[in-house]
């Protein structure tokens, strides 16, 4: 047979019945799985961001401390007597 | 189709049910044309629709070219690919197992046209089975990514190759 003849015997093929379906159920799982893409990855960074937090409030708490000590230290402190 | 798929990019996943229920004869069959076998052609076809889907949602399909024409351009590639990958791992005869679809008839025109077209290089492969599709040079061109005259070149070597092979 030729090329033509080929092209001819198969011009009628096509999906079979349900095919649709299944490609939609592909779609519909390939949704699920960039829905739940997002919340998975950012769970990865969890740890990360409770170490950056528990860090920024010490860093918080110290620089308080010293800013209460360098405002109770007067340099020219006298004593007011009546 | 043009519509389903900005409905698609919005987030309306039923838009897509469309363009797959518009498209997929057509689809399938390019693609069994180029794999000799419908089952094949379907896990490919559905292989394409998940890429394209995925593209769409990503914001990847920019609407330069038609929606057909940009879903043909996947089909052809991932085909293309699945064959090379099949070649590759050796299993280069067509399963008779899985040719039980359609009729018998056309699982042997398939798989004979398949093998018969394997004689080709990728491209002038692909041009044959896009051209029998109904798609013109310029369409042809817009899938494989080059010119009117090249596509033009490519469907005469293609059929001078077959005519040679055949004689």
């Amino acid at each position: 047979m030729d090329l033509d003849e080929l092209l001819e015997k198969t011009k009628d093929v096509g999906p079979r019945n349900g095919f649709s379906e299944r490609v939609m159920h592909a779609v519909e799982g390939e949704r699920v799985g960039l829905l739940t893409f997002v919340p998975r990855a950012s769970k990865r960074f969890v740890p990360v961001a409770a170490i950056a937090a528990a860090a920024a409030i010490v860093w918080a708490v110290t620089a308080v401390r010293d800013a209460d000590d360098a405002t109770a230290t007067s340099d020219d402190s006298a004593e007011v007597e009546w | 189709m043009e519509d389903a798929a900005r409905r698609v990019q919005r987030g309306d996943v039923s838009a897509f049910r469309e363009i797959v229920e518009a498209t997929s004869a057509r689809l399938v069959r390019l693609s069994a044309r180029i794999m000799g076998s419908v089952a094949e052609a379907e896990d490919v076809v559905q292989d394409a629709y998940v890429k394209a889907y995925r593209a769409m949602v990503a914001g990847q399909f920019d609407a330069r070219s038609r929606v057909e024409t940009w879903l043909h351009r996947i089909v052809v590639n991932t085909s293309v690919d699945a064959k090379r990958k099949r070649t590759r791992a050796r299993e280069d005869a067509i399963d008779s197992s899985r040719g039980q679809e359609g009729t018998a008839e056309s699982a042997v025109a398939l798989a004979e046209l398949a093998k018969m077209l394997d004689a080709l290089p990728e491209d002038q492969r692909s041009a044959i089975v896009l051209k029998a599709e109904g798609m013109s040079a310029t369409e042809i061109g817009e899938v494989l990514g080059c010119s009117e005259g090249a596509v033009e070149q490519k469907l005469v070597r293609a059929r001078a190759t077959l005519r040679e092979r055949r004689n």
